[in-house]
């Protein structure tokens, strides 16, 4: 996809009389929106397949999100990128409905507490998360995307609660409530050394995989 | 074609920007920021 993106921003800037520098902008804003297309659809028609479009979008979006201001693990390339966030936005709104039937008040309430207080300590203790391509030094920008997580996860409690509120009388929104949580839960561990790790081990399983199909 | 890619490249600097404000570019992958919108 990156190969595509950075040949078609070439073609752009040849036809343009760009400089490399604004070249490697419009390559950067391109493959932003590329992906984010992509992932998306991806994630909703995926979504779709497993009856869950909603819920897939929930986890799409709130993780996004929250990479926003957070930062967090990340994959080596584009591709395998796509496949793992699509993949995740799948078995977690796939989940989401399996877990529906066991859906009781008291143990949303628990885990929605336990998943939150998890989130605001790890936001606290670590964020933000750079990567070796976009690395975060300035100490106000740090604390600018420090304030930012702990506000959108401020607004997405805020949200569970109505879900989980509204889960009372409507079962549709306790669908909605699982993969709110998935996805929040699944950010706070890319936050963490052993999501780094996790997602350190799955970077490498493309060459793993590749490395078997040729023995 | 000209104007279709000028379009393109004025869409693609104005994402370029509004992705640069943040930590993350959208889920797990980030590429080599351009030196012109790094605000370590």
């Amino acid at each position: 996809m990156e190969k595509i993106v950075r040949r078609l921003a070439s073609n752009i800037a040849r036809s343009q009389g760009l400089d490399a520098e604004r070249e490697a902008v419009v390559a950067y804003g391109l493959l932003a929106m590329v992906q984010i297309t992509v992932i998306t659809l991806l994630a909703l028609a995926l979504g779709f397949a497993v009856g869950a479009p909603v819920e897939a979008l929930i986890v799409c979006f709130s993780v996004s999100f929250f990479r926003k201001y957070s930062g967090g693990a990340h994959a080596y390339d584009a591709d395998f990128c796509t496949v793992v966030s699509v993949a995740y936005c799948t078995l977690a709104a796939a989940a989401s409905g399996w877990l529906s039937p066991l859906y009781r008040l008291p143990a949303m309430l628990a885990a929605v507490i336990m998943f939150y207080a998890t989130a605001y300590w790890v936001i606290y203790r670590y964020v933000p998360v750079d990567s070796p391509n976009k690395p975060i030094k300035n100490p106000l920008k740090i604390k600018r995307m420090r304030k930012g997580s702990f506000l959108l996860v401020t607004a997405y409690l805020a949200l569970q609660l109505l879900f989980v509120f509204l889960g009372t009388r409507n079962p549709l929104f306790q669908g909605y409530g699982i993969s709110l949580l998935l996805g929040v839960a699944w950010q706070t561990l890319t936050l963490t050394p052993i999501g780094a790790v996790l997602l350190n081990k799955l970077n490498d399983l493309p060459k793993f995989l590749r490395k078997e199909a040729h023995t | 074609m000209k104007k279709f890619y000028g379009v393109l490249a004025a869409v693609s600097t104005v994402v370029a920007a509004l992705v640069a404000s943040s930590a993350c570019y959208w889920f797990f992958y980030q590429p080599e920021e351009p030196a012109s919108l790094r605000n370590k």
